[in-house]
């Protein structure tokens, strides 16, 4: 196998600080379009008590006016620079992106600027955006018996805590947003020392930095230097929740909080999720056919506390409830040091095969990136976080699935047919 | 405008091979197509077929099990995966240019010597059945499988695709080794190719060598396409929090000389986008639903198109009249602004779609598909520019005058729910009701 290292296989990235405090960081790389993003370190950890879900409602509003852009304005501007555009909010941040020619990149930032401004959408309009966030709502969550039983369980997992709800809101709480409550938040968190521009593409960061310095550079500074600050979560009640599918859809889910920002959950998430050489594919369903397949996934880099998900299927004939035990046991294994050496080095071979297919488009660079960034990281920890992950000792791997197993685990399960409480 | 992507043709074992070799990605692609074997193609009439097929096609072989498979694959830093559209089976290979001859020769040894161990195939049917109830549980899967059912758009009269479970359910192991093995020698064969310079040579030798194995180019017969009934159907289930729509109409043939400005009239009325009238009329003005957007199926001899949205409860007949009255009216609609928007979209979206090897060789893939000239994908930007209004009029009209379907699920609202209310996620297409029917 003809591998670079790991820092060398990642593209060239650098980073300037603009007096106000926007950071400025791109991606090189030989791509003759551009991802632009504009990463700002708010997200469903910073909703206000009792309006859940509003860092998603700003979101929204982003695209429907804003000073000197009336709605519509942004799709259509930014369609004849000859670019696509989305955005994306989390628990933790709120990321937007366009990808367009880098003959567009002077244009993207001054209209970008302006979204910094503050919003302008009339609060008529402001209103019918809040019935598309109630229909997101039910689509995403209250016509899926899965996701509401997650709901469910991440408010058990994060009782008491920023985390404790979904990144959408609640029905109740969507139907409070307003375009007052949505120009508050954005006044105190979409302000310069909170936001993070990352640009991927055949960019010169000089020239980035010069054109970032005329447009983003003039917001006034002043307000939060980085996102709010979180506090860990304290460790989730044990506890089992069920669910009633709407037809014969079956699943066991378990999850714990997790470090907020070590870069080995990730190999945790993806070692106990890979379906070859993962300790819970070997054991749950190839040995012990309880299951017919498992899958794990973290959310790292986070505020305050990461979360580790694991979710299976269980096989033809186990019930919910065997299946949970099975895998509670196989969970206690592994935290009491049943990780093997070969198993985590496997996968982490795969994790870098993933790598470098994704290298393939620069944006599989570019968005993660913008991630770690919106929290306050700098694009050197963000390279130092990769490599991490491959070259981090085994022992490391052990000792963190053992703090995070060991710990009360919040438990789902879904079944059709009758349901105890 | 950019005519200039290198796609270059030749032919490897009487196979033809679609070629793009440039700077830039060092991971090399190569996309094999089987034409005649997709889930629609539905050999032995079972789609799940080629679908569980597409799911074990690195799960082992007469000499690796599926741990052997992979850890193979680590060792050439390559990814080896298949999916089945329409009448088409594909596998895909990548890896970077010093191991993708190996790769490609996994892949070979995946097809022609598949042999997934029994207890991976039952887990993979599993797998598969489990997401089938999944889909039915949802108000959009059962729009789309009663869509499906009664409108006859994209699948051969008669297949059931996406599968039920039971459907599922019933495929034996040999049916799938059956189909699997003989696909390299049985039918129509296509690649395509994306890689970096110094790598081509390496491709075709082991293209040759998995392609040589056997004789092939049994003509291939494309599956009927079915008669597109324009049909209006609604499946009750008050339980609901919203209602699934599901609608489209038949299309033109992927050799019409009009089809640039089809797309892009496609493009206005219902494109992935904040700027359709369809996802202005719906989401922006009303509120209705989170969002609504159109495909057009690649089917060469009809592309069919197709559009899905998920609504507030009880807005079935307010969304069906508004979809329609956007249809009628989009001819007369249709400005000068819409010319250059709709151009200036799908040539971002193609500029998108060549900025990786992999999204080029997808790309790539859809006009094999689709019957067409190798130059096609390189000169799409030059022919949207040829369309004018009058052209995108014409095709609107088209359009306009093409029965529109439109199929519902969940709480669809009056009148359809006063016409035949279940009050229960039903038990299929059967359920539907206030329905018309109409064959076109």
């Amino acid at each position: 196998m003809e591998w670079s290292p790991m820092e060398r296989m990642l593209p060239p990235m650098r980073e300037t600080r603009l007096g106000n405090g926007v950071r400025v960081v791109t991606v090189h790389c030989a791509s003759r379009r551009a991802r632009h993003m504009v990463a700002v370190g708010a997200g469903a950890v910073d909703d206000p008590p009792g309006l859940d879900g509003l860092a998603h409602y700003v979101e929204h509003l982003m695209f429907r006016g804003s000073p000197g852009l009336e709605d519509g304005a942004y799709d259509r501007l930014v369609r004849e620079l000859g670019g696509r555009f989305n955005a994306f909010t989390t628990e933790d941040q709120t990321v937007y992106y366009a990808d367009l020619p880098l003959s567009a990149l002077p244009r993207i930032v001054e209209i970008e600027t302006a979204r910094l401004r503050g919003l302008a959408a009339p609060d008529a309009e402001a209103l019918v955006e809040r019935d598309v966030v109630m229909e997101e709502r039910h689509q995403r969550i209250d016509g899926d018996p899965e996701a509401v039983l997650h709901e469910r369980m991440q408010l058990a997992l994060f009782a008491g805590h920023p985390r404790g709800h979904l990144t959408i809101g609640s029905p109740e709480t969507i139907a409070r947003f307003d375009g007052g409550k949505a120009r508050a938040f954005h006044a105190e968190h979409y302000v310069p020392g909170n936001v993070a521009v990352v640009v991927s593409g055949a960019v010169d960061h000089e020239e980035v930095v010069e054109l970032a310095s005329r447009t983003y550079g003039t917001l006034p500074a002043g307000g939060r230097e980085g996102p709010r600050p979180v506090p860990a979560a304290r460790p989730p009640e044990r506890i089992t929740l069920r669910g009633r599918a709407k037809g014969e859809e079956r699943t066991v889910t378990v999850c714990f909080p997790t470090p907020p920002a070590d870069p080995c959950v990730e190999v945790l998430a993806v070692v106990l999720g890979d379906d070859t050489f993962g300790p819970l594919w070997r054991d749950l369903v190839e040995r012990r056919r309880v299951a017919v397949s498992v899958h794990a996934a973290a959310a790292i880099p986070a505020r305050g506390s990461g979360e580790l998900w694991i979710t299976l299927v269980p096989a033809t004939g186990v019930d919910g409830e065997d299946a949970l035990a099975a895998l509670d046991e196989a969970l206690a294994r592994i935290a009491n040091g049943g990780l093997d050496r070969e198993t985590v080095d496997l996968v982490r071979r795969r994790m870098l095969v993933d790598l470098s297919h994704s290298l393939d488009d620069h944006r599989n660079v570019a968005t993660p990136l913008a991630r770690y960034v919106a929290l306050g990281g700098t694009a050197e920890g963000y390279r130092g976080c990769i490599a991490d992950m491959y070259t981090a000792p085994h022992a490391r791997i052990v000792d963190l699935a053992a703090r995070v197993l060991r710990q009360p685990r919040v438990a789902g399960i879904l079944e059709g047919g009758e349901v105890g409480a | 405008m950019n005519d200039t992507l290198p796609i270059g043709t030749t032919t490897v074992a009487d196979v033809p091979v679609w070629r793009v070799e440039r700077e830039g990605s060092p991971l090399a692609v190569v996309d094999i197509l089987v034409a005649g074997a997709g889930h629609a193609a539905a050999p032995d009439r079972n789609p799940a077929v080629p679908l569980l097929a597409a799911a074990l096609i690195d799960a082992g072989t007469e000499r690796r099990d599926r741990a052997a498979v992979r850890r193979a694959l680590l060792d050439a830093t390559a990814e080896v995966g298949a999916e089945t559209q329409d009448t088409w089976f594909h596998l895909h290979v990548s890896a970077p240019a010093s191991s993708i001859g190996t790769a490609v020769d996994l892949a070979a040894e995946a097809l022609r010597e598949f042999a997934p161990a029994k207890e991976d195939f039952g887990r993979e049917k599993a797998a598969l059945v489990e997401s089938r109830h999944r889909a039915m549980a949802e108000a959009g899967g059962r729009a789309d499988a009663l869509y499906r059912a009664t409108a006859g758009s994209g699948t051969p009269a008669g297949i059931p695709v996406p599968p039920p479970p039971e459907t599922v359910a019933a495929v034996r192991y040999g049916d799938v080794v059956g189909f699997v093995r003989p696909l390299l020698r049985r039918l129509r064969l296509h690649v395509v190719t994306v890689h970096p310079p110094g790598c081509g040579a390496r491709i075709d030798d082991a293209l040759a060598r998995m392609l040589a194995v056997a004789p092939h180019g049994r003509r291939h017969r494309p599956a009927p396409m079915p008669p597109f009934r324009e049909i209006v159907a609604a499946w009750h289930d008050g339980h609901d929090p919203q209602c699934a729509m599901a609608f489209g109409g038949p299309g033109i043939p992927a050799t019409d000389d009009g089809r640039a400005a089809w797309s892009m009239v496609l493009d206005v009325l219902g494109g992935h986008h904040l700027e359709s009238r369809l996802t202005r009329a719906l989401r922006v003005e009303r509120g209705l639903t989170y969002g609504v957007a159109l495909v057009a199926k690649g089917w060469r001899a009809r592309m069919d198109w197709r559009g899905g949205a998920v609504l507030r409860a009880g807005t079935a007949k307010l969304a069906m009249d508004t979809v329609r009255g956007v249809i009628e009216r989009l001819p007369d609609d249709l400005g000068p602004a819409d010319v250059v928007a709709a151009r200036t979209r799908l040539t971002a979206a193609w500029e998108e779609a060549t900025v990786s090897n992999t999204a080029l060789a997808t790309l790539l893939c859809r006009s094999v598909r689709l019957g067409d000239a190798p130059q096609s994908v390189a000169t799409l930007p030059r022919r949207l520019c040829e369309v004018d209004l009058d052209r995108m009029r014409e095709q609107a009209a088209r359009l306009a005058a093409m029965p529109v379907s439109f199929v519902f699920a969940g709480d669809v609202g009056e009148p359809f729910a006063r016409r035949g209310d279940r009050g229960d996620a039903g038990t299929g297409a059967t359920a539907a009701s206030g329905a018309t029917e109409r064959e076109s």
